[in-house]
């Protein structure tokens, strides 16, 4: 499995310095963003963040009106069809045509890539319980994200883009969806791009992520550096106070009287030295989740 | 294998994923030189990202607890491995550091856990020797 | 008027003024281009075949206005769950459109008046017009699931038109269609109030009815019930035919033809079908094979006329992302997501096809459907004169004109072929703020031409229109070579490809009308070529901004 050491290939993915303005408002401003081959990349940020704008970029369906965007080196809005061959995507709003069958858009779909698997399509459609002959309006929200999801895996692309997979399924599908992440990955060299809020499936899955705040990349880390340099922690001082002290890095604090909570991003030693200073005590001591991570870096913001 | 993860544990995956697998072990559910699943197949399960089980893997391998063989697959240590008794060692304490942590909170004192302990284990051979009487 | 109705009206101004007045407009633009050429042709308004022509363009007037008003009211499903009587909403909507289409007929019988200066009465027209809307809300107001709708449907057209056509005097008789009793609808009698009354109290309540069932869920009728279910279940056990396809392109052009231009051929077959059932329909009634000859070859004609109409209402359906499947299914009312035009969707963003690719398959669509249609309006100008050869005894119908038949027949439909095919890819409104100016040169040269009928200079008109065309087919076919969305080889085609058809056209008109129609014509085919040129830049806009 990759590790993201320094001699590794290519970024699938290269942005820099993108913006992007819709009519006088800004939806991404100055993004800068590398995602390296083989890995689960989170794209995390709240609603109207600009999460698919982003992702618009790396389809080619925006031009990039300041800044570059490559995927796999290639411009996609100059060659299309060389970026989106090597591609699969779900789209948030999962936009298939209402009138068409199951069977049919899968004959359509397969037309358009040359490295369509008809046996792992057919494979896929069995496994997520698709009735040929449905009509893709009479089918339920989580069966038409299967369906998405079928025609994005079945050509085994390169790059699998993801945009909000989750969002208003049941759990029954979002297994699913996860699953195929899980199992892209799995597979050597490829490598998958999804953005979600629900923060406990990036958790799970990815390598790296990006949280986006109204337009701006505020954090872009592997996770596991992301983890480790966030703590929660809960002195307890010889007297109450008012207004808890400073403490270095410290991002959020919550408590009252003598018990005080931090959230800090930083070096634990540091953190540790600078309690003893101010004779505190270590009460409690904890790893804050993605959730919590996510929530302070954009309210501090 | 069942593993199971809690989510807002505060617990990074791959070290629930470590002490769930050294937990098993120590209790004997899992077997020395029994197979674990395959990273694939332990990512599919959990719906994690396979690297994290291959570090969890990696880093019982470096603890001695799970060695790898190559091409087939990764297998638990067996028992008589030095390291692996350190680790089951090291498990041990953290156990007892904790019960006495707890213990002490609560206002008990040294000798009290002890006469608990010994409590316990009467309790236990008490109940063993009814099962047998039984059969 | 309760609350809840003044924010229906509201709601319907605010939200569908240009929905309501679009249709109209074309209906008025339908009308002049019917009427402003025989102005300059010097009939006498009130000239016996004249009548006939206003029935027709009645008809057709009251088809547009109706399904303008129909398609901005909207469906009434959302309104079920609002507090509301059944009969409350059943009434807003359907007095409501019987107003707004009463208004509307009357504005466009006035805009007649003026232009034509005749004496065309406005009480016959208005009455039939809410006569018919009242029907067709029985009708459409609520989606029939059987085929049932379709014989039921055909039979109340046809009933009415009757009905038009009697009170125009213009029923078929034994000395044919047009004979000297035939008149205007000018004075109401005594009995076409009763009729209107009786018929719209009939179908208010039938509506009721109808809307009743639909709100509670219940079906109409529970045989049909069955019937409906047995259908459904048909349906889910047919297996598609997939065909199998080359390419992305080839997939593609299959999906536009399905999803919106298989309307086209749809919609003429089914009005040649409808013209043909009526002139046969009228044949018991007075045994007079001629009678039916000319009304389906008025009918024919008239189609051929109109078919860009027909193709306008496509295209815009299709760029407020409506698909012909829609309509089919009556699905509107399950429209959960958000319409995409032109089927552009983010979906097919993503497929890895490029943009002048997308075109081509477009492009390819519309040709098949307007050739398929093409192909039916001709089939059936060649039944008319097979027909008319057969009944070769009467003189009067098919040799009295100074035209040979065949090659008129042929051009009608070529050029409405062009016409067709030109509006089906009006390139401007893929994305109306957008383009530049030489997508607009079509729908100007369009209009310049039917503004040229009714200015006395007509022939320069004509000629300005012609030379806008070609500025703006040599810019178009620059710059898309240029940008390498057609290869040169493939543009100098389609350059002497038009040249050899425009002057073919030409050439074929007789010599005196070769000044006058001849700009015409090769504005019709410059503009047919035109989108060649244009359709993969203003694509561009819609799949990348």
């Amino acid at each position: 499995m990759n590790n993201g050491n320094s001699t590794s290939p290519r970024p699938v993915v290269e942005i820099r310095n993108l913006n992007r303005n819709f009519d006088q408002k800004w939806a991404l401003q100055d993004v800068s963003l590398q995602i390296p081959q083989g890995g689960v990349f989170g794209l995390i940020g709240s609603n109207g963040a600009g999460k698919t704008t982003l992702i618009k970029h790396i389809l080619g369906s925006h031009y990039a009106q300041t800044g570059s965007v490559r995927v796999f080196g290639i411009e996609p809005v100059a060659s299309p069809v060389e970026v989106l061959s090597r591609l699969g995507y779900m789209s948030e709003d999962r936009d298939i045509p209402g009138w068409m069958r199951v069977a049919e858009i899968i004959n359509y779909t397969r037309a358009f890539y040359p490295s369509w698997d008809p046996h792992y399509a057919e494979e896929l459609r069995e496994l997520f319980d698709l009735d040929p002959k449905a009509r893709i309006r009479d089918l339920s929200r989580g069966q038409a994200a299967r369906v998405c999801l079928l025609l994005a895996l079945a050509h085994r692309p390169e790059l699998l883009v993801l945009d909000e997979p989750s969002s208003g399924l049941d759990p029954v599908v979002r297994r699913d969806i996860l699953t195929a992440i899980v199992r892209t990955i799995a597979e050597e060299g490829r490598t998958v791009v999804f953005s979600s809020h629900l923060l406990d499936e990036v958790e799970r899955l990815a390598d790296r992520i990006a949280i986006l705040h109204e337009g701006r990349i505020v954090l872009h880390e592997q996770l596991d550096v992301v983890r480790e340099s966030f703590h929660r922690v809960t002195l307890r001082f010889d007297e109450a106070l008012s207004e808890p002290p400073p403490m270095p890095g410290a991002i959020e604090r919550q408590g009252r009287g003598q018990e005080w909570t931090y959230l800090c991003r930083g070096d634990r030693e540091l953190l540790l030295q600078a309690a003893k200073r101010l004779s505190a005590a270590v009460v409690q001591e904890s790893s804050p989740s993605l959730d919590d991570i996510f929530i302070s870096t954009v309210n501090r913001n | 294998m069942q593993i199971h993860l809690e989510a807002k544990d505060g617990v990074p995956i791959y070290l629930q994923v470590m002490q769930q697998i050294k937990y098993q072990i120590a209790s004997g559910r899992l077997q020395p030189g029994e197979e674990l699943p395959s990273i694939r197949t332990l990512a599919e399960q959990l719906l994690v990202n396979p690297n994290t089980i291959a570090r969890a893997y990696r880093e019982l391998e470096t603890a001695g607890v799970v060695e790898k063989r190559r091409t087939a697959g990764t297998y638990v240590a067996e028992s008589g491995s030095p390291l692996a008794r350190k680790e089951r060692l090291k498990l041990i304490n953290e156990r007892i550091d904790r019960l006495l942590v707890e213990a002490f909170q609560m206002g008990f004192d040294l000798d009290d856990v002890l006469k608990l302990v010994q409590k316990s284990q009467l309790a236990i051979d008490h109940q063993k020797q009814e099962e047998r009487s039984h059969e | 008027m309760n609350t809840i109705h003044a924010t229906l009206t509201w709601e319907y101004l605010a939200r569908n003024r240009w929905a309501l007045a679009l249709p109209f407009l074309i209906a008025v633009a339908t009308a002049l281009l019917v009427l402003l050429p025989l102005k300059s042709l010097d009939f006498s308004p009130d000239a016996r075949e004249l009548v006939g022509l206003q029935l027709v363009l009645l008809w057709a007037l009251l088809f547009i206005v109706i399904l303008g008003v129909f398609e901005s009211q909207g469906s009434l499903k959302p309104l079920y769950s609002k507090p509301i009587s059944t009969t409350g909403l059943v009434s807003y909507f359907f007095w409501g459109g019987a107003i707004l289409v009463a208004a509307e007929v009357a504005l466009l019988i006035f805009l007649c008046r003026s232009l034509l200066g005749s004496t065309w009465p406005f009480a016959g027209p208005m009455l039939f017009a809410v006569v018919f809307w009242g029907w067709t809300q029985v009708l459409f107001r609520v989606s029939m699931r059987t085929f049932l709708w379709i014989p039921a449907t055909l039979m109340i057209f046809a009933a009415l038109l009757y009905w038009s056509m009697y009170r125009h005097g213009v029923a078929p008789k034994e000395g044919g269609m047009i004979d000297s009793s035939v008149h205007y609808w000018s004075a109401l009698t005594g009995l076409d109030v009763l009729i209107a009354i009786a018929s719209l109290l009939a179908t208010f309540s039938l509506t009721i009815w109808r809307v009743t069932c639909d709100r509670s869920g219940r079906p109409a009728w529970p045989a049909f019930g069955k019937a409906e279910t047995r259908r459904s279940t048909i349906n889910k056990e047919r297996a598609p035919a997939l065909k199998t396809f080359v390419s992305g392109q080839n997939a593609h052009e299959w999906f536009d033809f399905r999803n919106r231009n298989a309307s086209l051929p749809l919609v003429v077959s089914a009005e040649l079908l409808m013209i043909w059932f009526i002139a046969f329909a009228i044949y018991p009634f007075n045994g007079n094979l001629k009678a039916s000859w000319q009304v389906a070859f008025s009918g024919t004609l008239f189609v051929v006329i109109t078919q860009f109409v027909a193709a306008i209402f496509i295209h815009l359906a299709a760029m407020k992302g409506h698909s012909v499947q829609d309509y089919q299914e009556a699905a509107r009312e399950q429209r959960r997501r958000k319409p995409v035009p032109f089927g552009i969707s983010q979906f097919l963003t993503a497929l890895p096809i490029t943009t002048p690719q997308i075109a081509s398959a477009m492009l390819r669509s519309s040709a098949r459907a307007a050739g398929i249609a093409a192909i039916v309006i001709f089939a059936s100008f060649a039944l008319l004169g097979g027909l008319s050869w057969i009944l070769a005894g009467d003189a009067g119908n098919v040799s009295d004109s100074k035209f040979n038949y065949w090659k008129l027949a042929f051009a009608m439909t070529i050029c409405s072929l062009l016409l067709t095919f030109t509006v089906l890819n009006l390139t401007c409104l893929y994305a109306p703020r957008r383009v530049s100016w030489e997508h607009w040169v079509a729908p100007l040269a369009i209009l310049l031409n039917m503004l040229s009928f009714w200015s006395p200079a007509f022939p320069f008109v004509s000629l300005g229109a012609a030379g806008l065309a070609l500025c703006g087919f040599s810019y178009a076919s620059l710059q898309s070579v240029k940008r390498n969305d057609i290869s040169l080889s493939n543009a100098a085609l389609l350059w002497v490809a038009g040249l050899v058809a425009a002057a073919g056209l030409i050439f074929s008109l007789p010599p005196d009308t070769r000044m006058s129609l001849g700009p015409l014509l090769g504005t019709l085919v410059l503009l047919g070529l035109l989108p060649c040129f244009t359709t993969a830049s203003a694509l561009r806009f819609l799949r990348t901004n």
